[in-house]
C-alpha cells in the first residue's frame, strides 16, 4: 500500500528524481559476470524459494477467500489449513534471511548455518505436513463448497480439480526434501575445491 | 514477455499453478527503501532508519521499514509530500508521546481512503502494522498491481500539475 501512495507522488511529479548517475552501482556485483555452477545452485535455492512461497501465499489468500466467502466454517478451515498461518510467516521469515545471506560476499557465507539457525522455526513444518491425510479428507468431503466459491480466477484456477489443490499442500514437504539435495550438491563444490 | 507469442511454439498457459514468484518481500522492500528517498521530506526517516540498522548490525530492509512505518510519522511524511490542502499532523500538546504512532498511522489510513480513494479492501488494517505477522506487513508495503490500473484512472484527473517533463541532459 505504501508502494501505491508512492506510485501516485510519482504521477503528481511530487518525488525528487535521483541523479542519473547512481542508477548502475548496486548492480555490479551481479551483472552479465557469469555465474560458476556453485553460483547457479544458490541462484536455483533462492529463485525457487520465492517461487514456493509464493505458492504459499497463494494458499493463504485461498484460505482467507473460504474463510470470508462463508464456505468453511472455522472448524474445517482448521482441519485443512491447520498452522499455514505460522508456516507461511516463517517461510517469509527465512526467504528474508535467504535473500540476506545470498547478498553477503561468498566468503562469508555458510548456508548449512542459516539451516541450523533456524531449526526451531522449520517444526512449523511438522504439524503441516502431518495433518496431510486429514486435509485431503475434509477437502473431498468439503469439496463442492470449496469448488464453488472462490470469486477470483486464480482461485478458480487453485480448485479447479481436488488434484490441483492438493498440488498445493503438498509444497512445504516437497520444498523440506529438497533442501538437504541442493545443500549436499553445493559442498560437493565446496570439497572438491579444497582438496 | 507481455503478450502471447504468436509463433507457434508450445507457450505455458498462465495457470497460478505455474506462475512464478515474482518480487519477494525483502525485494519489495529494497525498491521501496529507493523509492522513498525520493520523497521529500523523508530524508530524516531514512537516516533514523539507517542509523538504527547500524546500531543492531542489521542488514534486513524488511524489518527496518517495518520499525520506520510503526513510528506512524513517516507514513505522515509520505501522504504530506503529495501536498493535500490540509496536511495531516500529529499535535504534540494533545497526542502523548506513546500514542503518537498509532495515531499517526491511523491519520494516514483515514487520508489515504478518503482523500486518496483508496478502495478499503486494499488499506492495511492497523493490526497488520503492528502485529508480528509478516504477512500483516506484506499488505502495508506492497501494492496490488491489478488494481492499480482503476486507481490510477481515478485519481487521474485531480492532481493539477503536470510531471516535470524530462529535461535534456545539460548537468551531466
Amino acid at each position: 500500500m505504501v508502494n501505491r501512495v508512492l506510485d501516485i507522488l510519482e504521477m503528481q511529479g511530487q518525488l525528487k528524481r535521483p541523479a542519473a548517475g547512481p542508477s548502475s552501482g548496486p548492480q555490479t556485483e551481479k551483472g552479465a559476470v557469469k555465474l560458476t555452477k556453485k553460483e547457479h545452485i544458490l541462484k536455483e535455492l533462492l529463485q525457487t524459494e520465492r517461487d514456493y512461497v509464493h505458492h504459499m501465499q497463494n494458499l493463504m489468500a485461498l484460505k482467507k477467500e473460504l474463510e470470508e466467502t462463508g464456505a468453511l466454517t472455522g472448524d474445517s478451515s482448521h482441519q485443512i489449513f491447520l498452522n499455514l498461518n505460522n508456516l507461511l510467516d516463517f517461510a517469509q521469515r527465512f526467504l528474508i534471511r535467504m535473500e540476506q545471506h545470498y547478498a553477503l560476499p561468498e566468503e562469508s557465507q555458510n548456508w548449512g548455518q542459516l539451516f541450523i539457525y533456524h531449526e526451531e522455526g522449520f517444526r512449523q513444518y511438522e504439524p503441516f505436513i502431518a495433518n496431510q491425510m486429514r486435509c485431503d479428507e475434509v477437502c473431498l468431503k468439503e469439496w463442492d463448497k470449496i469448488h464453488a466459491a472462490p470469486r477470483s480466477l486464480d482461485l478458480q484456477q487453485m480448485v479447479a480439480l481436488p488434484a490441483t489443490l492438493n498440488g498445493f499442500f503438498v509444497k512445504p514437504f516437497q520444498r523440506l526434501t529438497k533442501y538437504p539435495l541442493m545443500l549436499s550438491v553445493r559442498s560437493c563444490f565446496y570439497l572438491s575445491r579444497s582438496v | 514477455m507481455d503478450g502471447p507469442l504468436s509463433t507457434g511454439g508450445p507457450v505455458a498457459e498462465d495457470n497460478i499453478i505455474n506462475r512464478r514468484g515474482g518480487e519477494s518481500m525483502y525485494q519489495t522492500c529494497m525498491n521501496l527503501k529507493k523509492r522513498l528517498a525520493e520523497v521529500p521530506g523523508f530524508e530524516p526517516h531514512l537516516a533514523e532508519m539507517e542509523e538504527e540498522d547500524r546500531a543492531m548490525g542489521s542488514t534486513d530492509p524488511v524489518a527496518s521499514l517495518w520499525n520506520c512505518f510503526r513510528k506512524g510519522i513517516p507514513l505522515i511524511t509520505l501522504f504530506n509530500a503529495s501536498q493535500p490542502d490540509e496536511p495531516l499532523e500529529i499535535d504534540p500538546a494533545k497526542v502523548p508521546e506513546a500514542k503518537r504512532p498509532k495515531a499517526a498511522a491511523f491519520k494516514f489510513l483515514q487520508a489515504c481512503l478518503q482523500d486518496m480513494a483508496f478502495p478499503q479492501q486494499d488499506c492495511f488494517l492497523i493490526t497488520d502494522l503492528y502485529g508480528e505477522n509478516t504477512t500483516g506487513f506484506m499488505k502495508v508495503s506492497r501494492a496490488l498491481p491489478p488494481q492499480s490500473a482503476h486507481f490510477f484512472s481515478f485519481c487521474l484527473p485531480s492532481p493539477p500539475p503536470p510531471p516535470p517533463l524530462p529535461r535534456p541532459a545539460t548537468n551531466v
